[in-house]
Parts: structure tokens; C-alpha cells; sequence
């Protein structure tokens, strides 16, 4: 199969799915992307300057995905959120991280807006990817499930401050696997304080933040340093804080870390994980029934789709999953090759709710995308007509 | 550049780095000499034949070296380091020289009271990024530099802004938060408001002589280099070095080895107990050495400045033919 023809019969299916087709631009600006997108991402940006480089502010970068730019179009042009089902195909560009080149890509995919049930749209985006993979005759594939919504609902459920919860949170989504994330848990989550910074914290441990900021603020007029580079005297205060509230407990309480270690070894078949979380629930006293139940409906919806040969039995879930995009708020999700032949996802995407607000918008607004890596198809397309 | 048979020594073509490099040179009994006219930005050393300088901008030289378009440069490791991609493989730091000292260090304004060192920062950045819905901006030339310190510190959330003059001036302006920047004294940065994080220094740089791999190096050129190393190793053997000259006939063999026993010295010229014995040492101890020797009752001694000391082979010399052969 040509790409052209692999290409024409995504599109079709794009357009039968009643998915509108979007063109965003190739060159974007560039602060979107330095402020969305993960480490390992933003160091393969690619950016554009003119000659002269007049626009020395790196003020451009080729689109290295589509969720952000698309994301951003669409809340310019429906101020009001009107619900959207857009399609797009074309190259995004990342530098390859030994050779240091651009490497251009072509990705095709889907991106849902302010769907009003958003179940459904999730059960939608599902129903895309593995059509797409079912049209191309691709009927051997595993559907790796996370969901970010479960962990920000068990941390929320667990008995911990606030401040923790922020903490856990931001771990979580800069994770990149289970041992650096479980070595980020183990170690303390404060920084050191010094003999003159504890005394500081002592003094302003427990004081209300309007205080605390006059403090600061104080401190800052009496040694006659002007307040500059971003950073409010309101937000230092918060940060001595926090720093005085949990300088008698550094580091994660045993009890929570055992709880999360558990969480984070449940991985299997869609309905052990079922299994497993609702033992894990119980044991715990997590009061997360409803998202379990949500979760089990979603494999269930899944396999009512009928496409194919597929069923709940292809479905692995994983607590971990994660997309190395910062933005994901609920179901993450990785399409790959049974066999593993090619051990990259085929298509990957997932729901996106806070992306809006990040990106500027007054409030969020409900998202879910998948995009296919047409390379990666076109070899297991390949590879299949070798084995025949 | 690299039309003749000569090698090729690039060097900082104005202000103090190109007066501090004659007088580099000067020390090793060579002189620069600069082409007349349209060709001023060229020249050659006087001392050793077959030597071409170019005169080029403290950071062409770095873009030079790593295009193996020089064969030597003189320039400080901070460029060396932040416009060359795997640096160790590319050139070789032959000596450091002296002058150019500045820090690449990171600077945040002195009101974060609540920031002193990365960890601290890494902190902020994260309290940043959920605050302000962004990332923490650096401005900085040095993007390769800053990155692998943030990494090896393990802080993600920022973004780099690129900056075009006074890197000092970004966060009162407000086009970035914090700096990554050169400094030799700081005062630039206590002047706006900055200070240095405890553990903020990426690099300590100087200017140095440093050695491209890929320049091409054929035997016109690998002679000059080793007349070049030789005379660089001689002077700088000399530099911590100094000469003890006395009068010995009052002492004895043993007194005399001894000395070599206690003191970190050489007595190059050998320890028969003659009307003149020469000691070299190292500076930091001449005083307790001449002390030693009054003791002992030596009646005249002196101490002078070395300018060389050629006392043996060039390993250094050895190690990078040995290099450019693989």
C-alpha cells in the first residue's frame, strides 16, 4: 500500500466519522510549546528564525504535534465552545536526539472539543484509532489504558495536606517510569533548611499569608532590594509556607507511600486490573467505586464497538501510563503492535481538559485527541506483506 | 585558511584577550606578527617556523576549532564548551593560560530570599509553573551549558529566552526571571539585583590553548606543535618553579640529601657539597629551604625567576600524535 492510499483511506474514514479537517499552520509561536511541553520533548524543538535574526526572542518553532496548535485555533475561533470534531494530517518536526538533525514525521489524527457527554467522546476517540488500524487490515494490536483521573481522585481521597497533593501531582506527570517516580517518592520532597532559615520558618510557621507576605515584603524594604524577575512577595511567602508546614515531615508518610507503591504496581488485563483496584479500594477505604466503575464501563463500551476481532481481552491497563505531555487530565491510552515488531505506539492520544485554561482560555474546556504515526503504520503494513 | 602547510594558531583579534595572548607568547620568546593592510587579519609567529596566526573573534575560534578549520586556538573554555558538541572528543584543552578567568554561573534577583541554591530553584520552578500556568524563562547565552547543569540538577520546568544584549538586564525588564551568565567579579549582577545561587557555578573558565582533532595534520604542522609544546611545557614547569643558588662547602652529603627528603625540591645539577649547589622548588617552599640552609651553614644563597626548564620528554606531545593517529 502506497502512503498516499494509506493516507486517503484515514482520511475517508475521518470524514465518515464526521470529523471536520483542520490545516493548522506548520511554523507556530513558540511560548505554547516551551510552556506544555515535557523536558525531553522541548529539548527536540525546532526552532525558526529569519536571516537576520530579527526575531531573536526564539519566537517560532516548527510544529513538533498538532494537540497544542489545533487546541489553540479552535478556542480563538469558538469564543463561545462551541462542540468541535476536528481531523488533520501533515509533517511535525523533531530533532533527532543523537544525530541532532530535524527529523519530519507525518502524523494524522483526531481532536474533540466540549463534546457534551464526554464519555462518549473518549469511547469516540477509541472507536477512530481502531478503525483506522482495522481499515489498514491491522488486526493483531494490544490497547495500552492509563487514566490520570484515577490518581488525581486517590490523591485527593488519601489522607494527606494539600500541599502534597501538589506534590504527588507534579511528581506524577513529570514521571518517566515507575523507578524514577518511586525514587522521587522515597527521597524528601523539601529542600534542606539551614540553622538561619529555621529560625526563619519558625517565626513565620502558622502566620496567615497576608502576614507572612507583609514579612517578606518588609524584610525585602529594610535590606533595600528592589522586587524583580516575575515573583510576587505573596508567592516567596507562600513558599516559606509551605517550606515552615512541612519541615517536620520532609519526607512522604510510610503509610501514603505504601499506598501509592500498591497503586502503582496494579498493571494487567483490563478486567484483573478491574479486579485488583477494586481490592485495593476496599482495603484502603478510597472511596473510588465510581472511578473504577467508570473505568470498567469505558473497557466495556470499548468492546461494544465491534471492531474487528477486538475485545476487552486486548485491552492491558497500565496505572503508569504516561504520555510525556503534561497536559493530560483523564484517559491516556497507546495503540501498539501485538507482536511488538515495531515497539513505538502506532497511535497514542488521550483527554486533555486543562490544555485550554494553560493555553489561556478562562475556563477548561473538555478535549480528547488520538494521532497515528503514519511511519510506524507503514511498517507493520510492510512487514505484514513479507510474512505473506 | 588552510592553503599551506603551516599551522595554524587562531587568536583573539582585539581587547584584553589579544594583549593577554602576546604577552602569552612573549613568555615563550615568540612574537606575533601581524600582516600589514587587507591582510591584517592574519600573521605569523616569530620563533617558530611554519606558523600562520589568524586573527579571529573570541567565539569564531571555538566554531573554528570544532570545524578543524584551525589547528590551535586561544580562547576560553566557556565558548569551548558551549559551541562544541561532545568537546572532549573534538579538541583538546592543551594549557590553561592565566587570564580570561569568568564563571558561568546562575543568577536569580536578590529579592527570592526563599532561594539560595538548585534545589531551592528547582522548588520555585515547579511553584512557578502551576502559579503562572508557564515556566520559569532564563535568559542565558548558553544554551547547551545551561541545559546539562538543569538536567544534572533535575530540574524540567523552564525554557530558555535567548538574549540578545545585556543578559544581566532580563529580569528587571522582565523578559526572563533568572540568568545564566559570565562573570568575573559580579558586581555587574549586584548592580541589577542578582545574586549568585551557592552552588550556581557551571564552569570556573579561563582562556586556554586549546587543539582541534579534525584540523588536517601533516608534518610540517605536527613539528611546530611539538616546538610549541616544548616551549610552553619548559615555561610552564617554570611558573611554579624557582632557583636556589648557595654556596655548599659547609656541608655535608647528608645534609644535602636531606634536603630533597624533606622539601619538595630537585637538585638538578646533582649533591657533591661544592662552592655553588643549585636547588629547584617548588615556591611555596623556598623560604623554610633557605631557612634550612642558613642552618646548616651555608654563607651565601640566592633565589631567582626561572624562565624555562626543559628537564624532559614531551609526554604531552607523545599522547596527541598517539590521539590523532586513531
Amino acid at each position: 500500500m502506497t502512503k498516499n492510499s494509506l493516507n486517503n483511506k484515514i482520511t475517508k474514514l475521518a470524514n465518515a466519522l464526521d470529523y471536520k479537517q483542520v490545516l493548522p499552520n506548520i511554523v507556530q509561536p513558540a511560548t505554547a510549546y516551551f510552556d506544555m511541553l515535557g523536558d525531553d520533548l522541548r529539548r527536540r524543538l525546532f526552532i525558526v528564525q529569519d536571516s537576520m535574526h530579527n526575531n531573536g526572542n526564539q519566537d517560532f518553532v516548527l510544529r513538533p504535534e498538532f494537540t497544542i496548535c489545533i487546541a489553540k485555533d479552535y478556542l480563538q475561533n469558538n469564543t463561545n465552545n462551541q462542540p468541535a470534531k476536528l481531523c488533520y494530517s501533515g509533517p511535525v518536526f523533531r530533532s533527532d536526539p543523537v544525530t541532532h538533525v530535524c527529523n519530519e514525521f507525518v502524523q494524522t489524527g483526531i481532536e474533540i472539543f466540549a463534546a457534551k457527554d464526554s464519555f462518549k467522546a473518549d469511547i469516540e476517540t477509541i472507536e477512530y484509532a481502531l478503525k483506522a488500524l482495522d481499515i489498514l487490515n491491522i488486526k493483531q494490536v494490544e490497547l495500552k489504558m492509563g487514566d490520570y483521573d484515577l490518581f488525581f481522585s486517590l490523591i485527593q481521597n488519601l489522607n494527606i495536606s494539600d500541599i502534597w497533593r501538589k506534590k504527588l501531582r507534579r511528581l506524577f506527570l513529570s514521571h518517566n517510569n515507575l523507578e524514577s517516580l518511586l525514587k522521587k517518592l522515597n527521597r524528601p520532597q523539601t529542600v534542606p533548611v539551614n540553622h538561619e532559615r529555621a529560625a526563619f520558618l519558625n517565626a513565620i510557621e502558622g502566620l496567615e499569608v497576608s502576614s507572612a507576605q507583609m514579612l517578606v515584603e518588609n524584610v525585602l524594604s529594610f535590606s533595600g532590594i528592589d522586587l524583580i524577575g516575575g515573583r510576587s512577595a505573596g508567592e516567596i511567602a507562600e513558599r516559606f509556607l509551605e517550606q515552615a508546614a512541612l519541615s517536620a515531615t520532609p519526607t512522604l508518610p510510610d503509610d501514603i507511600l505504601v499506598i501509592l507503591k500498591e497503586y502503582f504496581s496494579i498493571s494487567g488485563q483490563a478486567i484483573n486490573s478491574i479486579e485488583k483496584l477494586n481490592a485495593f479500594n476496599k482495603k484502603h477505604s478510597l472511596k473510588l467505586e465510581d472511578k473504577i466503575i467508570e473505568l470498567q464501563n469505558r473497557f466495556n463500551a470499548i468492546e461494544a464497538l465491534n471492531i474487528g476481532n477486538f475485545t476487552k481481552d486486548n485491552i492491558q491497563f497500565n496505572t503508569l501510563l504516561g504520555r510525556g505531555f503534561e497536559y493530560y487530565t483523564g484517559m491516556v491510552f497507546e495503540i501498539v503492535d501485538a507482536k511488538k515488531r515495531v515497539s513505538s505506539p502506532l497511535i497514542a492520544g488521550g483527554r486533555y481538559d486543562a490544555l485550554a485554561k494553560q493555553l489561556g482560555a478562562t475556563q477548561n474546556v473538555n478535549a480528547v485527541g488520538a494521532s497515528l504515526w503514519d511511519a510506524r503504520i507503514a511498517e507493520i503494513l510492510q512487514l505484514d506483506a513479507e510474512d505473506k | 585558511m588552510s592553503k599551506t602547510e603551516k599551522l595554524i594558531i587562531a587568536i583573539p583579534s582585539k581587547g584584553r584577550l589579544q594583549e593577554n595572548t602576546q604577552g602569552f607568547f612573549e613568555k615563550l620568546g615568540l612574537k606575533i606578527k601581524r600582516s600589514q593592510g587587507a591582510r591584517g587579519y592574519s600573521g605569523e609567529l616569530i620563533g617558530i617556523d611554519n606558523v600562520e596566526i589568524a586573527f579571529l573573534s573570541a567565539s569564531e575560534i571555538a566554531k573554528a576549532l570544532d570545524e578543524g578549520l584551525v589547528h590551535l586556538g586561544i580562547t576560553g573554555e566557556d565558548l569551548l564548551r558551549e559551541n562544541i558538541r561532545n568537546t572532549n572528543q573534538k579538541v583538546e584543552i592543551l594549557n590553561p593560560l592565566g587570564f580570561g578567568r569568568a564563571n558561568v554561573i546562575v543568577a536569580v534577583p536578590q529579592s527570592w530570599i526563599d532561594v539560595n541554591n538548585m534545589l531551592d530553584l528547582d522548588e520555585v520552578a515547579n511553584r512557578f509553573r502551576d502559579d503562572h500556568g508557564r515556566r520559569l524563562r532564563i535568559a542565558t547565552k548558553y544554551n547547551s551549558l545551561t541545559t546539562e547543569f538543569f538536567a544534572s540538577h533535575g530540574i524540567e520546568n523552564y525554557r530558555l529566552v535567548a538574549s540578545a544584549g545585556a543578559t544581566e538586564g532580563a529580569p528587571a525588564s522582565g523578559s526572563a526571571e533568572l540568568i545564566v551568565d559570565i562573570t568575573s567579579t559580579g558586581s555587574t549582577l549586584a548592580a541589577n539585583n542578582l545574586k549568585i545561587l551557592s552552588d550556581g557555578v557551571i564552569l570556573r573558565s579561563e582562556a586556554n590553548l586549546t587543539l582541534a582533532f579534525t584540523a588536517n595534520w601533516g608534518t610540517n604542522q605536527l613539528n611546530a606543535l611539538e616546538k610549541l609544546l616544548n616551549l610552553t611545557a619548559a615555561e610552564q614547569s617554570a611558573r611554579q618553579i624557582q632557583e636556589i643558588n648557595c654556596s655548599a662547602n659547609n656541608l655535608s652529603t647528608d645534609q644535602i640529601n636531606m634536603l630533597v627528603d624533606t622539601f619538595n625540591c630537585q637538585l638538578p645539577f646533582g649533591n657533591k657539597p661544592t662552592d655553588k649547589l643549585t636547588i629547584l622548588a617548588d615556591k611555596t617552599q623556598i623560604f623554610e629551604i633557605v631557612d634550612y640552609l642558613k642552618a646548616a651553614g651555608s654563607k651565601f644563597i640566592t633565589v631567582s625567576d626561572l624562565k624555562y626548564i626543559f628537564n624532559h620528554d614531551n609526554k604531552k606531545f607523545g599522547q596527541i600524535v598517539k590521539k590523532l593517529k586513531n
